[in-house]
């Protein structure tokens, strides 16, 4: 047996205990339990979650797509980033060249401290039983009782800036790319008839919660001080009729209400 | 806690048991009994933070785009006064970095109102954060923004939004070194505007996001058994430990040194009846090689015996409502609102967020802010709910909610669960910056209440539930304390849900079946620039 901790001294039956030793021993024991190091707390982190979302306007400004931004910027001359996220040309549904823009939600943030990230998750809140007649759903849904299509041109990023060329996007680090996946594998319920059981207050007037719930957990992915993160979410465009046109419609932005969360594991600090 | 305060051991001075053994059982006692306090750790805070996430901030012609939000951080429940009277107890919020980003599209380049690029406005690009202070209302303030204080007021300015490819722009930045402490019984105005106002142009700051980040002096769980800490709903029962510690007080597995004889010669290896110089100190050694347990694993789980007395951080989860472009006031609305039929739209409409639960979070307030600028709607038929559930049945198919917290009213009841109110301040009067801070109550028994604010300024303020835990767990801890599902309800078990926790839901509704949504008084806002907000405030555990 040996001390591995708290105290570099040893002290064994045949060898010498002097006093000098043992004080030394009791000393680092002393400075450990009088301030106790950070790196044996066993469990320092703490959880930070960040909720993200809005209702999608439905009809009344035309053209109100924010915060959907288009995916490429080369139809500015003076652009610099033509694609802004690379990688989204892995998806491999059936034609990705029918989709003739990608829509980005992109949230970007800076800690000043390492964090670790825990968990990027999306839900895409479908309910077509509005009373009112205006809902999210997608046009390629089953109706009554409404489930969306199954679709694979859903693409979910987490990036991080190269630290020395932060506004070249070729250079981001993709710590994260979520795509070409059946969405059925996460469908929020396969069977939206199901009345709830116990409903909460107030009560929805969208009925039934239909959509995906799209989750990316347990990363534990490291992050550095000063990390410039961007959190992506991608929908296609078809402007050109065909499957992806007749289930995300033209307007692709308008089919669901999305909210988005990421959790961070944070470190203690001192006071 | 007091130093340890270990003898020393001085040349000449004969060596006795209490030089050693009891020295050594006084460091096994604080790391396997007594615990260890935050202030004998090397870092006894914990953080976090309220990041405030808006959709879309646009312009006005001639005016900056603006995004606001009000707060207030209220301690937990055992530390909360409810008259406001600051209190040797008062948690210390300290503000130690603010971050703000916008999607930029990856260019040095303004984003108009369609989305577009716009280098010709580049130079309009900037932001500013302005954080006033407020004497809440409940508290004694006025709603006169006037009598505010300013303590923060941060521009990102122009130039570091216009670096080119090879360059770096401050998107996102972090801004530190703030060391503002903030006054858990104020209230506080969160203002941003972006970008600058050109005046011909409409631009958009999108997917803005501010966070202010805040560390905290770790605090103590809660126990669903100890009346001094109020009684926890929901809270899962561990059933394989010891008996007291079952629904969330710590647990220990006492260490203590064999101590010899006073006369006994010493010894260095362990001997029956005498743990020995080299078997004491292996006994601390491996009380904590192996690190201090503590907190909670994303299964509500403990990590075993625990070595420290406080194992939770205060903690805010701001939740957007309605916050995507929608003004709402009068006749006007930018684009029709979901649900509520043609116009005047006397169908009821909701907004609502999805708030995945990974670790553990006992809810200990739930506060609305409902943004209105400068009017806010007074007709009676107007009604507002504002909800907090947890829900069950994600990615199946079934599904179930229990309520933690919910509160309604209307025109001309709203003034029950108002905390504060404010308007202005006038610097931003072109915009419109004011609304109302609620309280929405916490599910409880009728019997058993938690601790609110001051029943004297408004009686509805004094009704609060005890805190509410959101955890999951394994089958074996399905069992939960007993949890109401309405303010002022009955205890009730939901075995639809209990056990089973997946996601937390907020949903804030509207309906006026008289006037209808667009059939409010002209100038009354329902929905104001910027949206509304909840705030989810209580405990989070190490792990």
């Amino acid at each position: 047996m040996s001390t591995r901790r708290v105290t570099k001294q040893q002290f064994a039956d045949g060898t010498t205990i002097d006093g000098n030793r043992i004080e030394v021993a009791l000393r680092d024991i002393e400075e450990i339990a009088d301030r106790v190091p950070a790196g044996l707390i066993a469990n320092r982190f703490t959880q930070t979650q960040i909720s993200m979302g809005f209702q999608p306007v439905l009809s009344g400004a035309a053209n109100w797509k924010q915060p959907w931004m288009t995916f490429q910027n080369s139809i500015a001359s003076e652009a610099e980033n033509t694609f802004r996220v690379k990688g989204s040309g892995a998806v491999t549904h059936a034609n990705p060249y029918d989709v003739s823009d990608w829509s980005l939600w992109e949230v970007s943030l800076q800690r000043s401290h390492p964090v670790i990230l825990d968990s990027f998750d999306l839900f895409m809140v479908q309910d077509p039983g509005g009373s009112g007649g205006q809902a999210y759903y997608m046009p390629g849904g089953s109706p009554s009782p409404y489930i969306p299509p199954n679709v694979r041109d859903l693409q979910m990023f987490v990036l991080v800036d190269n630290p020395f060329l932060p506004e070249d996007r070729a250079q981001a680090s993709m710590v994260v790319h979520k795509a070409d996946f059946d969405s059925d594998a996460w469908l929020f319920t396969p069977n939206p008839s199901a009345p709830v059981v116990s409903d909460m207050l107030p009560p929805h007037p969208g009925g039934s919660i239909s959509g995906w719930s799209v989750r990316i957990s347990n990363l534990r992915v490291p992050l550095a001080p000063y990390s410039r993160v961007r959190f992506v979410i991608a929908i296609p465009q078809y402007d050109s009729p065909g499957p992806g046109q007749t289930n995300w419609g033209l307007q692709p932005w308008r089919t669901f209400a999305p909210s988005a969360s990421v959790t961070l594991l944070e470190p203690n600090t001192d006071g | 806690m007091a130093k340890i305060g270990f003898r020393r051991l001085s040349r000449g001075v004969k060596f006795l048991i209490e030089h050693f053994y009891t020295q050594i059982d006084k460091a096994l006692s604080r790391f396997t009994e007594a615990q260890v306090l935050p202030e004998d750790m090397e870092q006894g805070y914990s953080r976090f933070s309220i990041d405030f996430s808006w959709g879309s901030i646009q312009t006005d012609l001639g005016e900056s785009g603006l995004g606001s939000a009000a707060f207030t951080l209220p301690p937990p429940q055992e530390r909360f006064q409810p008259d406001g009277v600051t209190s040797l107890y008062d948690a210390v919020y300290t503000l130690e970095s603010v971050c703000a980003s916008f999607d930029q599209r990856a260019e040095a380049a303004a984003i108009e109102a369609d989305g577009d690029l716009s280098f010709d406005e580049k130079d309009n690009v900037a932001i500013k954060i302005d954080i006033w202070k407020r004497r809440m209302v409940t508290f004694g303030g006025t709603s006169d923004m006037n009598d505010a204080s300013l303590v923060l007021s941060l521009e990102l300015p122009n130039l570091g939004f216009l670096a080119d490819k090879s360059g770096l722009r401050t998107n996102p930045q972090v801004l530190t070194g703030m060391s503002e402490v903030f006054d858990p019984y104020s209230s506080y105005v969160l203002v941003v505007t972006a970008p600058f106002a050109p005046s011909s142009v409409l631009l958009d700051a999108p997917n803005l996001l501010v966070s202010l980040n805040f560390k905290a002096p770790i605090i103590e769980v809660d126990k669903a058994d100890d009346v001094l800490h109020h009684k926890v709903q929901n809270m899962p029962q561990v059933p394989d430990l010891p008996a007291g510690a079952q629904y969330g007080a710590t647990y220990t597995s006492p260490v203590s040194a064999d101590t010899p004889a006073a006369d006994a010669l010493i010894v260095a290896d362990s001997v029956p009846g005498d743990s020995g110089i080299q078997g004491s100190i292996e006994l601390v050694d491996n009380a904590i090689k192996s690190g201090l347990n503590a907190g909670r694993s994303m299964f509500s789980r403990r990590f075993g015996a625990e070595g420290l007395m406080y194992q939770a951080g205060y903690d805010v989860i701001a939740v957007p409502m309605w916050g995507n472009g929608w003004f709402v006031s009068g006749a006007t609305a930018s684009g029709d609102l979901p649900y509520v039929g043609i116009g005047p739209g006397t169908d009821p409409t909701c907004d609502r967020r999805i708030i995945p639960i990974k670790f553990p979070f006992v809810v200990h307030h739930v506060m609305a802010y409902y943004n209105y600028g400068w009017n806010r709607v007074t007709a009676a038929s107007f009604e507002q709910q504002v909800g907090v559930g947890i829900g069950t049945g994600e990615r199946s198919d079934s599904y179930s909610y229990r309520q933690v917290a919910h509160a309604t009213w209307t025109g001309t009841s709203y003034g029950a669960n108002v905390i504060d109110r404010f308007t202005g301040p006038d610097v931003y009067a072109a915009a419109g910056v004011g609304g109302d801070i609620l309280n929405i109550p916490l599910v409880h028994d009728a019997t058993v209440t938690g601790v609110g604010y001051d029943a004297s300024v408004s009686p509805a303020l004094a009704d609060q539930g005890p805190p509410f835990y959101v955890g999951k767990t394994n089958s074996q801890d399905a069992v939960r304390s007993p949890a109401a599902n309405t303010p002022g309800g009955a205890f009730v078990a939901m075995p639809s849900i209990d056990g089973r926790e997946q996601f937390l839901e907020v949903r804030w509704s509207m309906h006026d079946p008289v006037l209808g949504m667009y059939g409010q008084a002209a100038g009354e806002t329902a929905i104001g620039r910027g949206g509304h907000w909840v705030y989810i405030i209580g405990k989070k555990h190490l792990c």
